[in-house]
């Protein structure tokens, strides 16, 4: 279509006077699947743009579309079975959809290129880092192989990656987890692209290091004037890194709007909705969350009318009849909402929010704890030899753990993946066998029980896995998995046993003859919750039960373990790494690294004043998803990755890595380095606080 | 990498000693082969005289490390027939029976991995549709059969010479190795196409392959490189095994086109009970099993860097 394009160039030429370039621009694009169970609209709809030196953050849920659009952008959904009934994708006021494949490409990685979600699968595992990147320069540029290397080492300097030379020469799967995105973001950034997509770019990484990626993203973004296109189901992450934001739903974009004025007045009941089912880290917490009810519609049945009126507690007959449309709020703005209840949203936005008493719990009751734990430790020999493996060393996975955790109370763990919280977990309830230490549960010691004891002890202490999907065997029906236990464990079961344990966790009685894929991520974390509390455990340890759940689902499901734990008088152990969980289900928060506890205090106590600079470094890395608190928070970033629990640093294991053993004296950090700090009662928190430092102290990391 | 191929050699050690001693127990020790049968009478004394040169009239574990100890020193025996050393027939043989495997694995890569990646990069299409339903038809006729089939109708004519050769024609060993390599390749070729196309199904699903292609890469090269490296480490596993088989000697197949390789010569040997060729022969295989089992491990971790071998 030549006469579009040469309107393009009219439009274009007119916005280079503007401050701001428009680089790419999606009008509405739809993308449809012809599947056997009918047309999937994964995209319906959606028009966008972002400028030069700009981001702009799709929001959405799994399943809302978001990728497939970024997907479309680069030309990298195969059609068939993918249909475009209608859209424009304009790079410069040029349509890309209409090009021929060649020239698709051309642009591919040199104008427009992406960096994916785990940056594990991404690279590929058979070629060396640095031919990677050059691979990516020799595509679109016409230099040497020297030279392309030459450059490869660059850009992996750039990223700021330490021995970039012989880096370049190592495989992916010698990288850590943030060295492979940095790598990623190395290859995106090799041809100086103008659009970067970033498809959930720190979801599979730490938040130490997401917070690395992220400020790394924002200087290069500074430096070229990049514009961005993040893609993320993290609203904290928005708020602190995005210009304007659009709010995906069921393949269409609800709300769009400004960072402040989607954070601060939102307009759509959906983006409300998801704001507040989010748990905040900096917040005394609501008595519950309030989440969204349901679950996210599957894209070949999506409900007629606005798609988010069956969730919707504002939802009215108008709301059934027709789609509303993307409107701005006023004329002129460009906050778009579809929602036909403005006013109601923004009533319930101001509305006060019900809080929590301050004492909701006495934070010790004196009760005797239900678990004990002294000095736990669990090391995995590493072996070799020639023709006889012998013990050569060792993973110190956990070293020297203790913790209480009184009746009906939840102790967290928290720490980045491979401190050894999981393996800690597993340990107390003897899934791993512990290299040594004490185990008390319900006051049983466990620690020396034979296996046919072991089990008996078992129907006390129970856990819930993180992967809904991976941990319910998907031959066995629901009304098996339940019914298993009692035959295991002994208890006694009637014909009303499974109904009402069913409906207890929130699931009717009709699901017991059904198949783990039947139901949702979120359902099927409710049987596994189930499973956990059928036999009236004492103790549940709770293995990262919500990381791999959607935001809205998320909600439900804390609600529900923190019912539970009311109704049944629970007493748990949460296994997390997201603080703001942590912050909200927990009353007592241990802070875990390279296998020991560096900090535990009361909850409020530990967001409020923490004195381990590993704690306060972790709770700075943590975004709220508050625009107007994220500008004026500091960000500790700390240097590199954890070190291997097979060779722990001497003295205290955060030395490497601590923002303030770099401000000591040499004397000073000498105690650091020889002599390990012992687990005590902090200088200046609350009772029961105990960190271990050398150099304890309080830091406001929290508020400004 | 040293420590694992020293380990390794000295597993593959207990491998071969342990399958001398099955060897030893299943030939040697039974039946005494200069023992009078129903059509062949051998008079008293000379079957004792030939018991006495072959070592026979020892106890068993006595001939057993006799045995031993000679197969260490490359002495394989001699056999019974005609009395020559058994290592001379091997080597003779030998030659043969390298060429018919090296030509049939060939013969499966060009066939099988090319056959493979089109059905996998064209899944659903008319050619997956034919390369699915032709490799299940191969794999399930029998050697034997195709085999024969071969001899029936091509053996002859064309480029294949006849079976048997016709007396004192000579015949380019290029012409003579075609209809045994093929018959040999033809199911293992199906196989590989399957164990290519599932492979390279499961790599092109990968993050990297979506990667490749963000990077704007041809699609000739996202295939021909990025997947191909990945996808073919199972099949140069099941290759390496393969060529370990074939180097064993292929009985039936050469058997049936009286190919002069390990196969046909075990054939004979086991018809006419020479014994010393049998247990030889079978000791090669076993050998020659483990040796290329070592190679495909090492390849396996020059392949895909992540293997480590210590």
């Amino acid at each position: 279509m030549p006469d579009l394009t040469t309107a393009q160039e009219d439009v274009l030429a007119a916005g280079d006077a503007a401050p701001r370039e428009r680089v790419l621009e999606v009008r509405d694009l739809r993308v449809h699947f012809e599947t056997a169970a009918g047309v999937v609209k994964a995209v319906d709809g959606v028009s966008w743009h972002v400028d030069a030196g700009e981001t702009l953050a799709i929001v959405g849920e799994s399943g809302s579309g978001k990728s497939v659009s970024a997907m479309t952008i680069l030309g990298l959904v195969p059609s068939p079975p993918a249909t475009f009934p209608s859209g424009q994708v304009l790079l410069h006021g040029r349509s890309l959809l209409d090009l021929p494949d060649a020239q698709q490409r051309k642009l591919r990685g040199n104008e427009i290129a992406m960096i994916f979600q785990d940056p594990l699968t991404a690279l590929n595992p058979v070629f060396r880092v640095g031919d990677q990147i050059a691979e990516m320069v020799r595509a679109h540029q016409k230099i040497s192989r020297a030279a392309a290397n030459k450059r490869a080492v660059e850009l992996l300097a750039e990223v700021g990656i330490p021995n970039p030379h012989v880096r370049a020469r190592q495989y992916p799967h010698e990288f850590s987890g943030g060295m492979r995105q940095r790598a990623m973001i190395a290859m995106a950034l090799a041809n100086d692209p103008k659009v970067l997509l970033a498809d959930e770019p720190t979801t599979a990484l730490d938040v130490t290091v997401q917070a690395q990626i992220m400020q790394l993203l924002e200087e290069l973004q500074e430096r070229r004037n990049t514009a961005i296109v993040l893609i993320t189901h993290d609203l904290g992450l928005v708020a602190s890194h995005a210009d304007r934001i659009a709010v995906m739903y069921a393949g269409r974009i609800v709300e769009t709007g400004t960072t402040d004025e989607i954070f601060g007045a939102p307009r759509h009941a959906y983006t409300y909705g998801l704001l507040s089912s989010l748990a905040r880290m900096d917040h005394a917490r609501p008595a519950k969350l309030e989440p969204i009810p349901g679950q996210p519609p599957s894209l070949s049945r999506v409900p007629p009318g606005c798609a988010f009126h069956p969730r919707c507690a504002f939802a009215t007959e108008a709301c059934r009849a027709e789609v509303p449309q993307l409107l701005p709020m006023a004329p002129g703005s460009d906050h778009l909402h579809a929602c036909l209840h403005p006013g109601e949203v923004a009533a319930a936005l101001a509305a006060p929010k019900e809080v929590a008493p301050a004492a909701e719990r006495s934070p010790s009751t004196g009760a005797p704890p239900v678990v004990e734990v002294t000095d736990l430790v669990k090391h995995f020999p590493i072996r070799s030899g020639l023709f006889f493996s012998r013990t050569v060393g060792a993973v110190q996975a956990v070293n020297g753990l203790s913790l209480e955790i009184e009746p009906g109370t939840t102790l967290s763990i928290v720490g980045e993946s491979g401190c050894g919280k999981s393996t800690a977990a597993r340990a107390i309830l003897r899934l791993h066998e512990p290299t040594s230490g004490k185990i008390v549960i319900g006051g049983q010691d466990i620690t020396a029980l034979e296996p046919t004891e072991l089990r008996k002890a078992r129907a006390d202490m129970q856990i819930v896995f993180q992967d809904p999907y991976a941990s319910l065997n998907p031959r066995l029906t629901v009304r098996q998995i339940l019914t298993e236990k009692y035959h295991l464990l002994g208890g006694e079961l009637t014909k009303d046993t499974i109904p009402e344990l069913l409906e207890t966790v929130g699931l009717s009685p009709e699901h017991a003859d059904r198949y783990p894929h039947e139901f949702s991520g979120g359902q099927r974390q409710r049987v596994g919750i189930a499973r956990a509390i059928a036999l009236n455990p004492k103790f549940v340890v709770l293995d990262e039960p919500v990381s791999a759940l959607d935001v809205s689902i998320q909600a439900q499901i804390l609600n529900l373990l923190e019912s539970l734990q009311d109704e049944f008088g629970l007493t748990y152990l949460f296994i997390a790494h997201d603080l703001s969980v942590v912050r909200h289900i927990s009353d007592r928060v241990a802070v875990m690294y390279l296998g020991q506890f560096v900090e535990i205090a009361d909850r409020d106590d530990l967001f409020e004043r923490p004195q381990h600079p590993y704690t306060q470094a972790l709770i700075s890395a943590v975004p709220i998803p508050d625009p107007a608190v994220e500008r004026t928070r500091e960000r500790i970033l700390l240097a590199g990755d954890v070190p291997s629990p097979a060779n722990p640093p001497s003295g205290c294991r955060f030395r490497t890595r601590c923002w303030k053993h770099q401000q000591l004296t040499e004397t000073e950090k000498q105690r650091c380095i020889e002599e390990p700090p012992p687990l005590a009662a902090a200088p200046t928190g609350g009772e029961r606080h105990e960190v271990a430092c050398h150099y304890a102290g309080t830091r406001e990391v929290l508020h400004a | 990498m040293g420590k694992f191929i020293l380990r390794r050699i000295g597993q593959a050690v207990l491998v071969v000693l342990a399958t001398t001693l099955l060897v030893f127990l299943g030939t040697f020790a039974l039946g005494d082969p200069f023992a009078s049968t129903g059509d062949r009478q051998v008079p008293p004394a000379i079957a004792e005289q030939n018991r006495a040169i072959f070592g026979l009239d020892k106890p068993l574990y006595q001939q057993y490390f006799t045995y031993l100890g000679n197969l260490a020193t490359g002495n394989l025996g001699v056999e019974y027939d005609q009395r020559r050393p058994v290592a001379d027939m091997l080597i003779d043989v030998l030659p043969n029976t390298v060429r018919l495997a090296l030509v049939a694995i060939l013969i499966d890569v060009i066939i099988g991995v090319i056959a493979g990646i089109i059905a996998a990069v064209k899944r659903y299409s008319f050619s997956d549709v034919l390369v699915t339903v032709v490799s299940t038809v191969a794999i399930g006729v029998p050697t034997f059969v195709l085999g024969v089939v071969f001899l029936a109708y091509l053996a002859g004519w064309g480029p294949f010479p006849a079976v048997p050769r016709p007396f004192g024609s000579e015949v380019p060993w290029y012409q003579e190795v075609l209809l045994p390599a093929f018959t040999l390749a033809i199911v293992d070729a199906a196989f590989v196409a399957r164990l290519m196309r599932g492979s390279m199904l499961e790599v092109l699903r990968a993050d990297y392959i979506r990667t490749a292609r963000a990077k704007g890469l041809s699609e000739r090269v996202v295939i021909g490189k990025h997947a191909l490296r990945n996808s073919i480490i199972p099949v140069v596993t099941y290759l390496g095994v393969s060529l370990g088989v074939l180097l064993g000697g292929a009985l039936i197949t050469e058997s049936i086109f009286q190919y002069n390789g390990v196969g046909y010569l075990l054939f004979r040997a086991i018809a006419g009970n020479n014994v010393p060729i049998i247990a030889a022969v079978v000791v090669f295989a076993v050998l020659a099993f483990v040796v290329l089992s070592l190679i495909v491990d090492i390849l396996y971790a020059f392949l895909d860097p992540r293997i480590r071998l210590d």
